[in-house]
């Protein structure tokens, strides 16, 4: 039976006259079980890209992961297989009417594998097409399948369709199922895959070398069959008169949820989480009351687990007005950290942008400061992957030179990576 | 919920209370048919012609890889089992999963002060988010029409340690209570051990005394009161003493001050500096009780009130409740009152306000004894008023109104006082 937690971290005290309020609430689930058993059967579709852009090696490697990844999907899952090019086939299964997914057993997991041992690559890129078809797929099992992931892989651009209709592609897909975006080799765009991950709340990452696909798609698999709580939302209440500035996931990485959020009535707002394993997760959330004088105190938001329509845990956030300065002007280190670390997600993505577009100057700054962010809050991987970008002068006053080469794999990797947060030392 | 199309899909969109986690459409509605999969390619090669497949509601064209390649060698020599014979298998049945506990229903558990809302099951006001002060924050009793008190937390204290006890028979000035003990807050448990030690003061001292006849009678009744009082003290102290871990290193302490009312005439004991006033409708208010503070002896020496209870460490007391205590050795005073008027006993949560007799009386006046306002209103007026003086401590007001001697006794009779 899934357990739920919730713990916050805030200087509560205000000093007359202050309206905001910033904590960090962790939500933590353990015993959440496997994929499936909670509300219904899960649904998981694996979509492999086939254009001719992906050389034998590539290809082959794609359906070696595919093949792995299908090993990983648990008996009694539905799924299918969804191959793309500049068009999008429903690979696995064969279906000619009906229910366009199929219960994972051990014939049809030796059939969906030989059918991906068939592909060949050939044709362009449309990954909206590839979307709305999983989306077709998964709308056809109708409403009783609860918990629905996709696992896309691609290695190049979306060159076969219009911003237009990639974006109308996500649109529709936001809220129907979940999607972990992959990148093999270095001619794809990170923006494209981030786009798709982060409105269907997945995660994006580069896969330098097929050789290591595999391994990299059999995670992905466990990790989404170890998914036991499906569909959780953060409920944000705040009180009358008070106003949600932003609810961020801090960690594992960045994610602004502010924009999806769900109004449930006029003092309370749902933010999809997706499916949950056992993990824990920290908000930065940010609320603005109206000043209240010293000695008041009230709650300033009440942040819950919401799965299946009903709370599992709740934190409290409170505002206490207060002269004492002793306590007013103090830190939370939680609420310290995590916003350290979201300007240094916005350093390092900010510097990336302005290198490719050739302002070198805006970069060394930009970089420049995520090197000095990464140091102060104890983030060695954000270190390690900035040092591949720029020469480190000094790391305290954030003084950087950009190198003259730079691996692409190198800049694709820390530009995917750049959301990825550490936690408060000690 | 009906699907949108994707040009009218807001960022946020209002459900009802409970949403259910999004689910494509229902059946038997029939919404708008997403963009067919496979757009017209502009790339070259591959004809896909797949063939129809029915997905509920409405059928859409799929495609499928219409030519059948063998099956990579590389992948066949990787994986030879795909190439295995395999056994007939059933299909297992998926079994209901377990079902979710989840937090209480968020049934109300009060009504707001601040907004008139409901107070959810965490203390906090459902609209407005105020904290509903809990029980030991914020009470009042009432025992009759002429006795009634109120004990707050104040505004800056974390919590109440002051502690309120009363009780009064139904027959103005015939017999009443009222106690009142201020816990020292840099002493452990002092909230929980100043509440027992009131409330046990009160107890004995509720036991109505018994007039005998005789000459001496007055005396003897003025003496058997006043040992009780001595006696509440005592009582009071162990219960303090009784609820400390002898191993603290700061054990609890409090003050102590009660003020009995029998037959119109009123007694008071105290330990510390929480005071006892008496308050005529004429005449002069005075201070019936005695601090035990370092601000009272420094006034003994002839320092003006004003500078001597505004001095660093001016309310140190010199006596106190609890297992470090110096002698249990209450000041008592007796006070005959010759017309009506207001028995005030209070913590220095308030008087720190309003330290004058005078300055008190001034502020008992601001709701005329004529006006029809119960003891325990007048009380939460006083603690109010405290609170908008900043609140700085827990605030604490008993008072019992006495409507003067039987007029057949005399027709104005000046107040008698005598010190023990």
């Amino acid at each position: 039976m899934a357990q739920f937690s919730s713990m916050v971290y805030q200087n509560e005290f205000l000093s007359a006259g202050a309206t905001d309020v910033n904590a960090i609430v962790r939500v933590g689930i353990t015993d959440a079980g496997q994929a499936g058993v909670m509300s219904g059967p899960a649904g998981e579709i694996v979509i492999v890209d086939i254009s001719g852009s992906m050389g034998r090696t590539d290809m082959l490697a794609a359906q070696r992961a595919a093949i792995v990844a299908l090993q990983e999907v648990l008996d009694g899952t539905y799924f299918a297989v969804i191959a793309g090019n500049h068009q999008a086939y429903l690979a696995y299964p064969p279906v000619m009417a009906g229910q366009g997914m199929v219960r994972m057993n051990t014939r049809t997991r030796r059939e969906a594998q030989i059918a991906v041992s068939r592909f060949r690559a050939d044709g362009g890129t449309a990954i909206g097409s590839w979307l709305n078809l999983a989306n077709q797929v998964f709308a056809s099992m109708g409403p009783g399948l609860q918990q629905k992931h996709a696992l896309l892989l691609t290695d190049g651009a979306n060159e076969h369709e219009t911003v237009q209709q990639l974006d109308s592609a996500i649109a529709a897909c936001v809220g129907q199922f979940q999607c972990d975006a992959r990148g093999v080799g270095t001619a794809w765009e990170v923006a494209e895959l981030r786009k798709i991950a982060e409105a269907l709340l997945g995660t994006v990452d580069i896969i330098p070398a097929p050789d290591q696909l595999s391994d990299e798609f059999a995670a992905i698999m466990r990790k989404a069959m170890s998914r036991g709580v499906p569909n959780a939302s953060l409920r944000v209440w705040v009180p009358q008169g008070g106003r949600i500035m932003f609810v961020r996931q801090v960690s594992p990485d960045v994610q602004d949820l502010t924009g999806r959020g769900v109004q449930v009535n006029p003092l309370t707002v749902d933010f999809p989480t997706g499916s949950w394993g056992d993990e824990e997760r920290d908000y930065h959330v940010s609320v603005r009351l109206p000043a209240r004088t010293v000695g008041q105190e009230q709650l300033a938001a009440r942040v819950q687990l919401v799965v299946a329509g009903t709370p599992q845990t709740q934190g409290l956030v409170k505002a206490n007005w207060s002269d004492d300065e002793s306590l007013t002007t103090r830190i939370n280190p939680e609420v310290a950290h995590y916003t350290g670390q979201t300007e240094l997600a916005n350093a390092i993505q900010e510097g990336l942008a302005a290198k490719q577009a050739g302002d070198i100057a805006t970069a060394t700054t930009r970089l420049g400061r995520a090197v000095q962010l990464a140091a102060e809050t104890g983030n060695s991987e954000a270190t390690s992957r900035l040092l591949k970008i720029v020469d480190v002068v000094d790391a305290p006053t954030g003084t950087v030179r950009v190198k003259r080469t730079v691996d692409k794999a190198d800049e694709m990797a820390l530009d995917t990576a750049s959301t990825k947060t550490s936690r408060v030392r000690g | 919920m009906t699907n949108l199309p994707e040009e009218e899909r807001p960022t946020t969109r209002t459900r009802p209370a409970n949403p259910q986690p999004a689910a494509p459409a229902a059946s038997g509605v029939a919404p708008e048919a997403p963009e067919t999969a496979g757009v017209t390619p502009e790339a070259p090669t591959g004809d896909a012609g797949g063939s129809g497949m029915l997905l509920p509601p409405a059928p859409v064209e799929v495609n499928h890889l219409e030519e059948e390649h063998d099956s990579d060698p590389a992948l066949l020599k990787e994986f030879p089992w795909l190439t295995d014979s395999l056994p007939d298998s059933d299909e297992e049945e998926a079994s209901d999963g377990p079902v979710l506990p989840s937090l209480e229903e968020l049934a109300p558990v009060g009504v707001c002060k601040k907004c008139g809302g409901d107070v959810g099951p965490d203390g906090y006001c459902l609209t407005c988010g105020a904290r509903m002060a809990t029980e030991r924050e914020h009470f009042a009793e009432e025992p009759s029409t002429w006795v009634g008190g109120v004990c707050d937390r104040g505004l800056v204290h974390l919590a109440n340690e002051d502690a309120m006890a009363l009780s009064s028979a139904e027959a103005i000035g015939q017999h009443a209570v009222l106690v009142v003990c201020d816990g020292v807050s840099a002493s452990t448990g002092s909230d929980v051990a100043a509440l027992a030690a009131a409330r046990a003061a009160r107890d004995l001292l509720a036991t109505a005394p018994t007039k005998g006849d005789g000459p001496d009678a007055d005396e003897a009744l003025e003496a058997s009161i006043l040992a009780s009082l001595v006696q509440a003290v005592k009582v009071a102290g162990n219960k303090v003493v009784s609820h400390t871990n002898p191993d603290s290193p700061s054990p609890a302490s409090c003050t102590f001050v009660a003020g009995v009312v029998f037959d119109g005439v009123l007694y008071v004991a105290n330990i510390g500096d929480s005071r006892a006033y008496w308050v005529p409708d004429s005449g002069e208010p005075v201070q019936l009780s005695s601090d035990h503070s370092l601000a009272e002896e420094a006034m003994a020496r002839g320092i003006e009130r004003k500078i001597a209870e505004h001095a660093p460490g001016a309310h140190t007391l010199t006596r106190w409740l609890g297992m470090d205590a110096p002698a249990l050795d209450p000041a008592l005073r007796t006070h005959r009152p010759g017309g009506p008027g207001w028995l005030l006993v209070c913590s220095d949560g308030l008087w720190n306000y309003a330290s004058e007799p005078g300055d008190i009386a001034a502020l008992l006046a601001e709701t005329p004894p004529t006006e029809a306002v119960p003891p325990v209103e007048r009380a939460s007026r006083l603690v109010d008023w405290a609170n908008q003086q900043g609140g700085h401590d827990n605030v604490t007001a008993a008072l019992a109104r006495l409507d003067g001697p039987a007029p057949a006794a005399s027709q104005t009779t000046p107040d008698q006082t005598d010190a023990a």
